[in-house]
């Protein structure tokens, strides 16, 4: 579908004070603040987890040493997908429109391709609880029951599941000191860094973060979770009660591949005399192990 | 995590000083139920193994891998063997040799010096995303595995449910 000039026959003549489009500012990107973003240079990219060794085994004396091995653990493979958009304008239209409306046509994609990207990368979360989004795991990102490859369940939902509050945040955090590695018995360090909050939550997330005494009660306490992470207002979050405590991005392994960076490619269409603009990239996005994100649940 | 369900099959934990005496079996498409490492698995009397299918059966060895068979262009081969799948195993088949399970049931300590036996938990199907056996032994009493020992690890709570101990095989003349 190309454009014609019949769609902007006020744009033919002049007099027009403004034409209003992208005039607003654009949201800065969110999706790389939260999420891993490496670029690929294959049809697709794999991780692996493998569980280590168990704990040690007191040995009495001449007793042969015990033995135990590594365990291969899941395997997660990004596959791109390719997304592209194009946009066409008529020869008559490109010659007689009085307006720039027209020169907006790349810079337009450009700001619908960062669009796209916040919308689909911000399924990581958006579906975190999804029971049909099921992560290498064979659970959703936030699961009371991630297997570990040596054996045994860990959850990464707090409990009980509850709305954010001084109370459940605190219990997010000690939810992070609790974990363990894919053996199953050693304890792994991770830090919280984020509190990942939809807008609806913003000022309830930055008072139980910043609030110099404790928000939550009229007593004089001094809050003393403060500054323990900051607030991140995740504005492509859909649920409107739903919250998430991040680790640094260096620890948890919630992944954006690039394959191709958005590119544009203009080509005349000679006979009908249409000019395209044709816009592309490539990418992928998942998670290939659940650590360093704490969830939640599903709250009303 | 001490004493949570992790059960994983039965894992080599010595083997006295020696390596144990490992065979390879051929398991052909018969076979009803997935075969994984770790699981323990029984010779029918066409030569071939089969996963163990309950408490009453004698136990021939355990899983230690599945044989890598080059198929096509590559090492690519099975890592566990799915039910009705011809392929081959590598069994530890050695009745010195030990290995650390998942006890299902609390015991007391006066078992493992009694000599205790045990029979196979099957009730937890392997994990196929993780190609492993979800075998355990359950309740002091069967006759399949000889109990030796609860493993001494830091995070084993020697005799409540699903500590992690140490059986071996019964030598087949008396199974």
């Amino acid at each position: 579908m190309s454009m014609m000039r019949s769609q902007f026959q006020r744009h033919l003549f002049p007099g027009l004070y403004e034409i209003i489009m992208n005039k607003y500012k654009e949201k800065p990107a969110q999706w790389s603040q939260l999420f891993r973003g490496d670029r690929s240079d294959a049809a697709f990219e794999e991780f692996r987890t493998v569980a280590g060794m168990g704990l040690f085994v007191k040995t009495p004396e001449g007793v042969e040493a015990s033995q135990d091995r590594f365990f291969d653990g899941f395997a997660k493979r990004f596959q791109h997908d390719d997304y592209s958009l194009s946009i066409g304008f008529s020869h008559q239209f490109l010659r007689d429109i009085k307006t720039r409306v027209a020169r907006d046509r790349s810079a337009d994609l450009g700001r619908s391709a960062r669009s796209t990207q916040e919308e689909v990368n911000a399924s990581l979360l958006n579906l975190a609880l999804d029971a049909g989004t099921l992560g290498p795991d064979g659970k959703s990102l936030a699961a009371t029951d991630h297997p570990n490859v040596r054996g045994g369940t860990q959850s990464n939902i707090i409990s009980p599941v509850s709305n954010l509050s001084v109370t459940s945040y605190r219990l997010a955090l000690t939810k992070f000191r609790r974990f363990y590695d894919d053996t199953g018995v050693r304890r792994v360090n991770l830090d919280a860094a984020k509190l990942v909050v939809p807008p609806e939550l913003e000022y309830e997330a930055e008072e139980i973060c910043k609030s110099a005494g404790r928000p939550d009660t009229a007593n004089r306490v001094d809050n003393i979770t403060r500054n323990k992470t900051t607030v991140f207002v995740y504005d492509y979050l859909t649920d409107v009660n739903n919250w998430f405590l991040l680790a640094e991005k260096d620890q948890h392994y919630l992944q954006v591949f690039t394959r191709e960076a958005f590119n544009v490619k203009e080509y005349e269409e000679e006979k009908p005399r249409i000019m395209w603009v044709c816009a592309y990239y490539s990418q992928s996005y998942g998670w290939s192990h659940w650590m360093g994100v704490v969830s939640s649940g599903a709250v009303a | 995590m001490p004493n949570a369900d992790k059960r994983n099959g039965f894992n080599l934990i010595t083997s006295g000083g020696r390596q144990p005496r490992r065979v390879r079996r051929a398991v052909i498409a018969d076979n009803p139920t997935a075969l994984f490492p770790g699981d323990a698995y029984k010779i029918h009397t066409d030569g071939n193994a089969r996963p163990i299918a309950s408490g009453a059966e004698a136990i021939s060895g355990i899983v230690e891998a599945i044989d890598l068979q080059g198929i096509l262009e590559g090492p690519q081969s099975y890592d566990y063997l799915p039910a009705l799948t011809a392929g081959g195993i590598i069994g530890i088949e050695d009745d010195d040799v030990e290995f650390e399970v998942t006890i299902t049931t609390a015991t007391i300590a006066t078992a493992y010096d009694a000599g205790a036996e045990v029979d196979i938990d099957t009730t937890t199907a392997g994990s196929v995303p993780l190609r492993q056996s979800r075998n355990a032994v359950g309740t002091v009493g069967g006759d399949q595995l000889r109990l030796l020992r609860p493993v001494d690890r830091p995070d084993n709570d020697d005799y409540a449910q699903f500590a992690r101990v140490v059986v071996k095989l019964k030598p087949p003349s008396v199974q």
